[in-house]
């Protein structure tokens, strides 16, 4: 590894970490709140819907402008991924079952899923350092900002089954760790391998866009009105437009 | 003038395809579940489309596309609530309250007018994104119309009837469109915000009435499958606009 990948790698891994600490930001509101209304999640994750679908139009324009088809199938590999993990963690559920009762498996069972899907996020972080500084501090930005309101969704669950607030930042985190964890091979991979990288922008793209369609919006519309739920997902899509042109 | 009269025939052909879903619905077993792939394919199709509309919408003041869906946003959200439209089950075949067909004949207007002004944009800034732009609608319109031929039919109304309504409701779409085209043709800088305008309301739509519907009429899984493919088509396009 030469010096100027040390640093790279050094770079990526503190980009990466900043946004599994984010997560924990998630876990601050029950400082101030003793109970989250079901309303309240749901609305974390109708704005978490947004601002991921909106990191996923720039990273598809992004990878389109490297190739269509590679983005494509890299793609339908993040969907991929993402289905066939959820079918194991179906199938078994049970194992997680040796924790205190049926309530503990299902906390376990909710930071499972969110640091599984924290692997695609990380190597969205890594991947975009390989499209140039700007857009890998904004996908950074955006992947921090969007973990908190997951941060949330994970501190929602672990709290109202009893668990310290500090032990609620602390699984949030844990949750993301495999940000700063991926970020640095796909970062260092990209680097190497040139070709690969619409490849990396789509599978990221695919596993996104997926999540949103298949937990964090069914999830949402489960516990809140439809209207509450569309404006705050199209004004975060709206934000983060924006954000992204005037970063 | 080719693309003026492009504008009005392919947003009366648009129109035109709401009655389709009255033969959607004359198969009674299966409806619900087709009814949710057709409006997860809807999705997919105008969440693509926005994402178009916006790369369009990058060589203008990116504020000024931001306010103009913003602008969507909002307006759509308040004539929704303005005539109790907000959070409205839209599948009631039976236990109608009264006045609840006419809310849906109503609510299916003020949708093609909205999605009448992204037709008009997409056919002034390309031709192609014109004519993709409508059949993306005319398919949106098929799952519109089952639900009116079903509710009207449910009410009694024959379906030939229920089918002209709907093609009727839907035809909202072409002055919008026709208004749209020529705003942006006859003055360039309104472009960001009708543009705007267009994917704050295409992305509201999506998200409070089709994704909603779709998910209760067929599985999550397969659902988020279906939209998710459904962009991926859409990236595929975009290589041919190129």
């Amino acid at each position: 590894m030469t010096s100027s990948e040390l640093q790279l790698a050094w770079q990526v891994f503190l980009y990466g970490l900043a946004t599994a600490l984010a997560t924990g930001l998630g876990a601050l509101p029950f400082a101030f709140v003793k109970e989250v209304s079901p309303r309240l999640v749901s609305t974390a994750n109708a704005i978490a819907s947004g601002l991921m679908l909106g990191a996923c139009f720039s990273l598809v324009a992004e990878g389109t402008r490297h190739g269509v088809w590679a983005t494509l199938i890299g793609a339908n590999l993040g969907v991929v991924f993402i289905v066939v993990t959820n079918h194991y963690l179906d199938l078994h559920e049970v194992e997680f079952a040796q924790l205190r009762g049926a309530g503990a498996r299902h906390a376990i069972l909710i930071v499972v899923v969110m640091t599984v899907h924290s692997f695609s996020e990380g190597i969205a972080v890594g991947a975009s350092f390989a499209g140039g500084m700007r857009l890998a501090v904004f996908i950074t930005v955006a992947i921090a900002v969007h973990n908190v309101p997951e941060g949330l969704a994970i501190s929602a669950v672990l709290r109202a089954r009893g668990v310290s607030l500090p032990a609620c930042a602390g699984w949030s985190i844990l949750s993301s760790l495999p940000q700063p964890l991926m970020a640095v091979p796909a970062a260092l991979f990209v680097e190497t391998f040139r070709p690969a990288l619409p490849y990396c922008i789509g599978f990221a793209a695919g596993a996104m866009v997926y999540m949103v369609f298949v937990e964090l919006l069914p999830e949402a519309y489960e516990h809140s009105g439809r209207t509450r739920v569309a404006t705050a997902a199209s004004l975060a899509l709206v934000a983060m437009f924006l954000f992204q042109r005037y970063l | 003038m080719t693309s003026i009269s492009t504008v009005a025939v392919s947003s009366t052909a648009a129109a035109l395809a709401a009655a389709l879903g009255a033969f959607v619905i004359s198969s009674r077993q299966t409806w619900p579940a087709r009814l949710g792939w057709a409006n997860a394919i809807a999705a997919g199709l105008m969440l693509g489309l926005s994402y178009l509309l916006a790369e369009q919408g990058l060589q203008w003041p990116a504020l000024a596309t931001a306010l103009g869906a913003t602008a969507g946003v909002v307006l759509v959200a308040v004539l929704h609530r303005s005539f109790g439209a907000q959070d409205l089950e839209r599948n009631l075949v039976t236990d109608q309250a009264p006045g609840y067909a006419t809310k849906i004949v109503l609510g299916t207007s003020l949708h093609s007018a909205a999605e009448g002004v992204a037709m008009g944009v997409a056919t002034a800034l390309d031709f192609r994104l014109g004519v993709f732009t409508a059949l993306a609608l005319a398919v949106h319109n098929v799952a519109e119309g089952a639900v009116l031929c079903a509710v009207l039919s449910g009410q009694g109304t024959g379906l030939t009837r229920a089918a002209t309504i709907a093609v009727i409701s839907n035809l909202a779409m072409v002055p919008t469109a026709l208004a749209a085209f020529v705003t942006v043709d006859a003055w360039p800088p309104s472009t960001p915000w009708l543009l705007g305008l267009a994917v704050g309301t295409l992305v509201y739509l999506v998200m409070v009435d089709l994704l909603p519907e779709a998910y209760r009429q067929a599985g999550h899984s397969s659902i988020a499958l279906v939209v998710s493919l459904t962009l991926g088509a859409i990236v595929l396009l975009e290589e041919s606009l190129r």
